[in-house]
């Protein structure tokens, strides 16, 4: 073990850095979350008085809380499901295009949104999909009624999941690419000799060693469940899909960073990561199970 | 190998260190009354008099992104900076200038880390006296604010109260512009109206009768509303509801308006008109700057807006579509003809306070001091330019803590330039802003300059704002909020939840995915959801009196 640390040793000072402004910035702020307990009054600091479960009570008492923790988990359920089948449907259809120029250029393109900021996609959506928007004329040419995407509380989960999806899939569909490149050729041929089709092929070579990295991305965005993207909700909600369509981060946006009440909003997030890190725990033991992937 | 370790820990020690400098204060005890200059008659001049010595004193500000400075200038250096060094020997230093200002206070008062004088909000200021941070100002108040000062605490005496905590003052209160920026209006397209020869609204059922004869000539809906309900809200008063106000019902018991029975009313009279097609159907989706921007497009010819409507969107109208395509406001009707009675709020949002840890308190006064004289006095005893040098271009909004508005400007201001615009004589204006309103009117009906339409329907045109709120002010046609002050904790502590529910509720009734009964569902919720506690509260606070 010494011996191996020894060897070692310059790799692990590269490491020091890194570790200490994890410590610094992660681990140290762990304090700050006393303040969840506390009647926090910012001229007070840390010596505010304590208010015990106070704070978590007044926010599981709020009529709404429910809601909005149902909301989230609609919404991200549904964003991580649909966020892992369409770029690996995309990457197999990709991978299946010969000329190399149009699997470039389609890759690129569908990568694009993903670098755009929420605060400029919902201007762009807004537009898009108004009563007289691109979306609804179209509509309207096939005799269809115009669809209030935005203000419809039945339709408005659902517009979040598309366009969440829509704007994020370019991202995975690059990530399955590279994994699919890293698939022996030779596997194919002897398939091909075997007498296995295109289909056959997809099914039995493909997807089994794109299986790891399915499973790696799935663990990896089951640790944002509580997270049903602040960003995109909050700049295309409005009151009346409160209903359907407020999250925990909105929700706590407005009771708590709005009008400064620090405390509830530390509870808030502090019960937001205990969840996550549950969760992150669950997936990684279903993992090692179901597909004996590990990390560690 | 050991060098390569031991360079390896001193970068690591660095990133450390540099993390956790902080700057550390060396306390002083307070020195004795300093000297300060004398006035003609020998007594020291408290309230402007210069210091000997010059004396420094810390703040912060918030960024004021519309001042348009003359090279060289900034937020920190400017001619109110340098009027400070000359005219006091006070050197003031800004800290830090930031667009987040509430949540860097915040940040600062956590950190112990507070300017000499600053800015507050109510919510703070209670914050910072319970944590014993800022000084009990009564003494000092008493001793160097000038009269002129003391006056404007005399004119509007409930917000001066509302910095009080058991008599001891800890914040001065900035006021504002006075009631007569309050009252709301219903603002109605010119053009629209005299084309189709349409008379000036009678009651709330006119202004639904205007829109639809807009609706029917020129298409689209027919009046403009945004998400928030704060526009359709103004028209409330019509039937008789006060939403968002807390105000004393018959037993004198403090009551919250939004969720009286005349609310109901309301809501029934905009579902219908939804319903009918004049509320824009996609007002849910709308937020201010959506709404606005239909009405520049022209699409719209009907709002329910504030006295500013010339400010925001008016300018943006007139450049797009011409100057006779101005709204022009009209009072806020009930069914029956008569005046609605209009809901007045606490204005004052912002206090002056002084760090406990200052060593002179009465600096701060004297800078408000000479806030109040430049732009009360300063015709008169300055020259035009270095006048115009402290107010125009938005510069006399640009001196954070150190600013203190004369709660009657608007109404003197009003009345001498409406008197001036019918006479054509001048001579009584006492401050550049009465030089400004009446100069811009004039400039709009010459020229018709997008620019001056703010002052101009404000202030100068044959239907003028202030001209209505002037009416209603000396007439008495309003009430005032019973809670003149910080809100009680147990409101604060719902947030906005309680608004929310409102809002959302309202908004499916207006919008008939739920009948008009569904209103005392939202009530009852409203209620259960902290509602009632947060009446209790604000009873307890302010129903005493």
């Amino acid at each position: 073990m010494l011996a191996k640390l020894k060897r070692q040793k310059s790799y692990h000072l590269m490491l020091v850095p890194g570790v200490i402004l994890t410590f610094i910035f992660s681990y140290l702020p762990f304090y700050g979350l006393i303040i969840a307990f506390q009647d926090y009054n910012p001229g007070m600091g840390f010596q505010s008085p304590w208010a015990g479960m106070e704070n978590f009570q007044h926010v599981f008492n709020q009529p709404n809380f429910l809601r909005t923790i149902w909301n989230t988990l609609y919404m991200s359920f549904f964003k991580i499901a649909l966020g892992i089948v369409v770029p690996v449907f995309f990457a197999l259809l990709l991978n299946e295009v010969a000329r190399s120029l149009f699997k470039r250029t389609f890759q690129t393109l569908v990568y694009i949104p993903n670098f755009l900021s929420w605060v400029i996609m919902a201007g762009i959506l807004i537009d898009i999909l108004g009563s007289d928007g691109f979306v609804n004329t179209l509509l309207g040419v096939f005799g269809i009624e115009p669809v209030s995407f935005l203000g419809s509380p039945s339709i408005f989960p659902w517009t979040m999941i598309v366009t969440d999806v829509w704007k994020g899939f370019g991202f995975g569909t690059v990530v399955y690419l590279a994994a699919l490149t890293s698939i022996d050729p030779g596997l194919y041929e002897a398939a091909l000799i075997d007498g296995a089709n295109r289909w056959k092929q997809t099914i039995y070579i493909t997807l089994p060693l794109l299986a790891p990295t399915i499973v790696l991305m799935s663990v990896l965005s089951l640790g944002n469940v509580l997270n049903a993207g602040f960003d995109q909700i909050f700049n295309l909600y409005s009151p009346v899909v409160y209903e359907t369509g407020d999250i925990i981060d909105t929700y706590v946006y407005r009771l708590g960073i709005q009008q400064a009440q620090y405390s509830i909003a530390t509870a808030v997030g502090l019960f937001k990561s205990v969840v996550s890190c549950i969760m992150v725990a669950l997936s990684y033991v279903l993992a090692n199970k179901v597909a004996g992937y590990r990390i560690f | 190998m050991r060098k390569k370790w031991i360079a390896a820990v001193m970068a690591c020690c660095l990133v450390a260190l540099s993390a956790c400098s902080n700057g550390g204060n060396n306390g002083e005890a307070p020195a004795a009354e300093p000297k300060q200059a004398v006035k003609e008659n020998g007594e020291v001049d408290y309230a402007f008099g210069k210091y000997e010595e010059p004396v420094t004193i810390h703040t912060v500000r918030a960024e004021y992104a519309s001042a348009q400075f003359p090279a060289g200038d900034d937020m920190s250096n400017n001619v109110w900076t340098r009027a400070y060094k000359e005219r006091f020997n006070i050197e003031v230093v800004t800290d830090w200038v930031t667009d987040e200002y509430d949540t860097k206070l915040n940040l600062a008062i956590s950190s112990n880390e507070l300017p000499d004088v600053f800015h507050v909000n109510a919510t703070q200021l209670q914050q910072l006296i319970e944590a014993d941070m800022i000084m009990d100002l009564t003494d000092v108040f008493d001793k160097y604010a000038s009269d002129r000062v003391k006056g404007y605490m005399e004119a509007d005496s409930s917000s001066y109260e509302s910095g009080k905590r058991d008599g001891k003052l800890y914040g001065i209160p900035q006021l504002h512009w006075g009631f007569i920026d309050q009252p709301d209006f219903v603002w109605i397209r010119n053009d629209w109206k005299e084309e189709l020869g349409l008379p000036d609204p009678q009651s709330i059922d006119d202004v639904k009768n205007i829109a639809l004869k807009f609706m029917e000539a020129y298409g689209g809906y027919g009046m403009a509303v945004d998400q928030t309900l704060d526009y359709l809200n103004a028209l409330a008063i019509a039937w008789d509801a006060h939403p968002d106000m807390w105000l004393k019902d018959q037993d004198g018991k403090i009551v919250y308006g939004s969720v009286q029975p005349e609310m109901k009313d309301a809501l029934a009279a905009w579902a219908e008109w939804y319903k009918l097609g004049i509320i824009d159907p996609e007002f849910p989706v709308k937020d201010f700057s959506a709404m606005n921007s239909n009405v520049v497009a022209g699409e719209v010819g009907v709002q329910p807006y504030w006295q500013w409507w010339g400010y925001n969107p008016g300018v943006d109208v007139v450049t797009n579509l011409g100057k006779d395509a101005v709204f022009y406001p009209y009072k806020i009707k009930k069914a029956d003809g008569s005046d609605a009675t209009q809901s007045i709020f606490f204005a004052n949002g912002v206090y002056t306070v002084v760090s406990k840890k200052s060593k002179h308190p009465e600096a701060a006064i004297k800078l408000l001091n000479f806030y109040a004289y430049i732009l009360d006095e300063g015709v008169g005893s300055e020259t035009p330019e270095a006048l115009s040098a402290f107010i125009d271009k938005d510069i006399a909004h640009v001196t954070g803590a150190f600013k203190i508005i004369n709660p009657n400007t608007d109404y003197e201001q009003f009345s001498r330039v409406s008197e001036a615009l019918a006479s054509g004589d001048t001579s009584a204006f006492t401050t550049s802003g009465m030089w400004q309103k009446y100069n811009n009117s004039v400039e709009f009906k010459k020229n018709g300059t997008p620019a001056a339409t703010g002052d101009y329907l404000q202030q100068g045109s044959p239907k003028n704002a202030y001209g209505l709120s002037k009416e209603i002010i000396d007439n008495k046609q309003y009430i005032e909020t019973a809670l003149w002050g910080a809100p009680p904790e147990e409101l604060a502590d719902h947030g906005s939840t309680l608004d929310d529910i409102l809002t959302e509720g309202f908004t499916k009734i207006i919008m008939g995915a739920e009948n008009i009964d569904y209103f005392d569902t939202i009530v009852a919720n409203w209620r259960s959801a902290g509602g009632d506690a947060a009446t209790q509260a604000v009873n307890e606070m302010y129903g005493g009196n």
